[in-house]
């Protein structure tokens, strides 16, 4: 691509708890780029310094020499950078994101991010209408609704939605779906693939599970002990589980049929991500 | 530029592992020790008293290993508002202050505001007063886990159960508050940074941030205490699970031993203290 | 994969009759999660519960360690019924839980010293102490970390030092519920490595899980929904019923999945593999030889 990344970091670095006896080390320079209308992919193991990096990406961590952060054209080590119009651009959204809602109602709570925008009365509505209805929560139904009243999955959608309001131009989701059960993780990771295709919002996934990527993502950074260790489509990443096995990550099964495969001497044309591919590919193997 | 990291503030309390004769000692005493010298420092008002007491609890804090810079760092954010009161303390208390050892002497005089070597003396001594307690509260905090300090604490009051004082529960209650603490921290932390990712304006540093409305703090508290309040929950459970019962039955993994040093010092620092506290009026000056 | 049930005594170790269970029962609106339960676990099983969110299965599991008594029904525990309280301290030591997050179960500010809380308040003596927190640590693989303040640890290790707390105070059966979904894959493979080891030195275990491929561990897997068991068997036979499961809108592992649809296209294709390894070799085996390296 020829265009200018819409995020661009360059040898990043950061260390936590500075200055005082318990400072550790977290980035020790990491590069990487994310174009618009991209879905790109972060894993790791836990400590690998995922979440610090996307921190990074709506200003919520300035960076440190020698590291350089361009949001959108704007160089994030700049005191007078607007970060608020940053993290309109840029939403993110962390784990057990239920947790973090505060508002009485649910209407409210999802309204807090257009409120701090200006936006007025009228189209604040307007605007929490459309994220509930992006996250599947009907408006008339759970706007006056005690957010504490929900369960564990409304809370999350709402939560969703509480950043989808802020209508960004890129998703960042740390960790997102920890601990939530298959069912709810696939409805979730649906509505975000539909976002992505139908309204060109670039998503950022961050995660230690490797099957959460496979169809989800385009494009993988590996990252271990807060460094950039590989980084493809994701064919490309899948296609190596040794070197995933050896920072700490696995591939989905059927990815490592395919591996097994080849380890018997079985030729596979192409490295499946999901179960569909698998399938396809092993009916294509037993009818040669 | 906003600063979320709130553990990198908290210095005062932290544990710094070492092999010093003051990290050896039992826990009992070094809490014993805090107390009579706190005891004394309480009732030093002399200028001679005070150099005393400076020294000796800088000698201590010297004999533990922990950094001078250290020690001081953890009251840095404190010193504007020392400066102020001292400044104060300075100009208003005078008047009617009658100075230990001397005769009360104005040195300048108006309106309100009276300096005299009274509330000179007064900055000084609540200066080198609050130097020394610093020192007793690296000497105990900086040199023993919280976790020593627990059973030590627990250990002590142990006698006074009999007269209904439920040692076991207290410290059961300090143990588990201490361990959830930084959860807690980091849970605020991760709470302020979602909030700034939706446009709230948080943990900004270098402005004066005096002004936070009710409603600021409001949208922190109330998901930070649903989620200690979980925690609780959780932790209840996991407890019943694990057979808590209350005190009644519970044998100890840890068992706090006196050794020679801790006899050593504890008398020496019963001594010391006694007498500053004894001879407290008699210093020349 | 683990070896099937060594049971060295016909009795079962849990017995459940009838069991039903209500929240709230005296309210306007109880609601009724266990809607009929029978089930045996033998010692030495490795009994896998799946299911989705609100089907009963985390309600199970504290009404076999007293956490919930039953309002309907009956619960054996080594021969003790969970319902006279008078037993409540023995079966909790029996049967020792796990949670799903592991923060909230560590109680004191240094490893060893929680491992010992258990333990402690059955009143073991001192010496003992000593040698259980070492056992225990031992087992789960953390014994260099047993001066660490916990919040210094990783998840996996985390859960790793729960699951030696509750060892250290020896019971025959060990209830993991769902003590694995907040970790990452490698804390995870930890974890079921550390469970593992202790089934095969006799432990019952009883995990409950989402993770489909975690079910392969068990020996017996049951399905469980809107409060009952609907499917029970070996993880093979449960998983070859795809269908039914996916109307129950479970998964099954990849693995099994690609049997299954391999099979809808070829009936000769066995339906119900579950290990990689098997696919692999099933595949490979009917490729006459034309593949090459």
């Amino acid at each position: 691509m020829s265009e200018q990344p819409f995020i661009q970091i360059n040898d990043l670095h950061h260390n936590y708890l500075r200055d005082t006896p318990l400072e550790v080390t977290a980035l020790r320079g990491v590069t990487m780029e994310i174009y618009k209308g991209e879905s790109v992919g972060i894993i790791g193991r836990t400590g690998a310094g995922k979440s610090t990096v996307v921190q990074h990406f709506n200003g919520l961590i300035r960076p440190v020499q020698p590291g350089k952060v361009v949001v959108d054209g704007q160089d994030m080590s700049d005191p007078k950078v607007d970060v608020r119009r940053v993290r309109q651009k840029i939403g993110l959204v962390f784990q057990y994101p239920e947790q973090q809602l505060f508002e009485r109602l649910v209407g409210d709570d999802i309204a807090f991010g257009p409120k701090k925008l200006g936006m007025e009365q009228a189209d604040r509505r307007e605007r929490v209408k459309w994220a509930m209805e992006m996250v599947g929560l009907d408006f008339d139904a759970f706007k006056d609704r005690f957010t504490f009243s929900l369960s564990g999955g409304e809370m999350r959608k709402a939560a969703l939605a509480g950043v989808l309001a802020l209508r960004p131009e890129m998703l960042i989701l740390d960790e997102s779906t920890s601990g939530v059960d298959p069912r709810s993780r696939s409805e979730l990771l649906e509505r975000l693939l539909t976002l992505h295709n139908e309204h060109g919002l670039t998503l950022a996934f961050v995660s230690p599970n490797m099957e959460d990527m496979a169809g989800l993502v385009d494009r993988i950074y590996v990252m271990d002990e807060g460094r950039v260790v590989m980084s493809g489509t994701t064919r490309e990443i899948f296609s190596q589980p040794d070197k995933l096995r050896a920072h700490g990550l696995g591939v989905p099964q059927v990815t490592e049929v395919a591996h097994g495969l080849i380890a018997r001497g079985v030729r596979v044309r192409r490295i499946p991500v999901t179960v569909e591919e698998g399938v396809e590919e092993a009916w294509k193997i037993l009818n040669s | 530029m906003e600063d979320f990291e709130l553990l990198r503030h908290i210095t005062i309390g932290q544990y710094l592992p070492g092999d010093s004769i003051i990290h050896r000692l039992d826990p009992r005493t070094k809490i014993s020790i805090f107390l009579f010298i706190t005891a004394a420092v309480t009732f030093s008002v002399s200028y001679t008293g005070n150099i005393i007491l400076v020294l000796v609890t800088l000698s201590l804090v010297l004999l533990s290993g922990v950094s001078m810079r250290y020690v001081f760092s953890g009251i840095k954010p404190a010193i504007p508002i020392i400066i102020v009161l001292a400044i104060l303390q300075l100009l208003l208390y005078g008047e009617g202050f009658v100075p230990y050892g001397m005769q009360s002497k104005t040195y300048f005089h108006w309106g309100i505001i009276h300096i005299t070597n009274g509330s000179v003396q007064l900055v000084i001594v609540s200066a080198m007063r609050f130097v020394e307690l610093l020192f007793l509260t690296s000497l105990l905090t900086n040199t023993t886990t919280l976790a020593d300090i627990t059973h030590g604490m627990e250990n002590m009051l142990r006698p006074f159960s009999r007269i209904g004082v439920p040692s076991h529960e207290l410290s059961l209650v300090a143990t588990i508050a201490l361990r959830f603490v930084p959860l807690l921290a980091e849970q605020l932390e991760i709470i302020m940074k979602a909030q700034a990712s939706r446009g709230a304006d948080i943990a900004h540093k270098g402005k004066l941030q005096f002004v936070t409305t009710a409603r600021q703090v409001a949208a922190l508290i109330v998901p930070l205490f649903i989620d200690a309040f979980r925690r609780a929950e959780d932790l209840i459970l996991a407890m019943q699970a694990r057979c808590y019962v209350g005190s009644r039955g519970r044998s100890s993994y840890i068992r706090l031993k006196f050794t020679g040093m801790d006899y050593v010092a504890y008398t020496l620092s019963l001594v010391f203290s006694v007498a500053m506290l004894v001879f407290r009026n008699y210093f020349p000056v | 994969m683990t070896s099937p049930a060594s049971s060295t005594s016909w009795d079962p170790i849990i017995k459940i009759e009838g069991l039903h269970f209500h929240y709230n029962p005296q309210s306007e609106h109880p609601i009724h999660a266990i809607t009929g339960i029978d089930l045996e676990i033998y010692p030495g099983d490795y009994l896998v519960i799946v299911g989705h969110n609100g089907s009963g299965k985390s309600t199970l599991a504290k009404n076999i360690n007293v956490l919930l008594k039953p309002t309907e029904g009956n619960v054996w525990v080594k021969g003790l019924n969970t319902r006279d309280s008078a037993n409540t301290l023995a079966i909790r030591s029996a049967v020792g839980m796990v949670f799903q997050i592991p923060d909230n179960q560590i109680v004191a500010t240094i490893v060893e010293q929680d491992v010992a809380f258990g333990p402690e308040n059955l009143g073991v003596p001192r010496s003992e102490l000593h040698e259980r927190v070492e056992w225990a640590l031992g087992v789960v693989d953390m014994l260099e970390h047993r001066h660490r303040p916990p919040h210094r640890l990783s998840a996996g290790q985390k859960q790793r030092v729960a699951i030696a707390g509750v060892m250290a105070m020896k019971p025959e059966i060990l209830v993991l519920d769902e003590a694995t979904s907040m970790l990452d894959p490698e804390g995870r493979e930890d974890v079921l490595a550390a469970v593992r080891q202790l089934n095969e030195e006799g432990v019952t275990v009883i995990a409950i899980t989402h993770f489909m491929h975690e079910a392969a561990e068990g020996n017996r897997v049951i399905v469980m929904e809107a409060g009952k068991v609907v499917m029970e068997g070996t993880p093979r036979e449960v998983f070859s019923h795809v269908e039914e499961l996916r109307a129950l809108q479970l998964d099954v592992p990849q693995t099994t999945e690609m049997a299954y649809r391999l099979n809808q296209r070829d009936p000769t294709f066995p339906p119900d593999l579950l290990l990689v390894d098997e696919v692999a070799d099933e595949i490979q085996r009917r490729t006459n030889g034309s593949g090459g390296a």
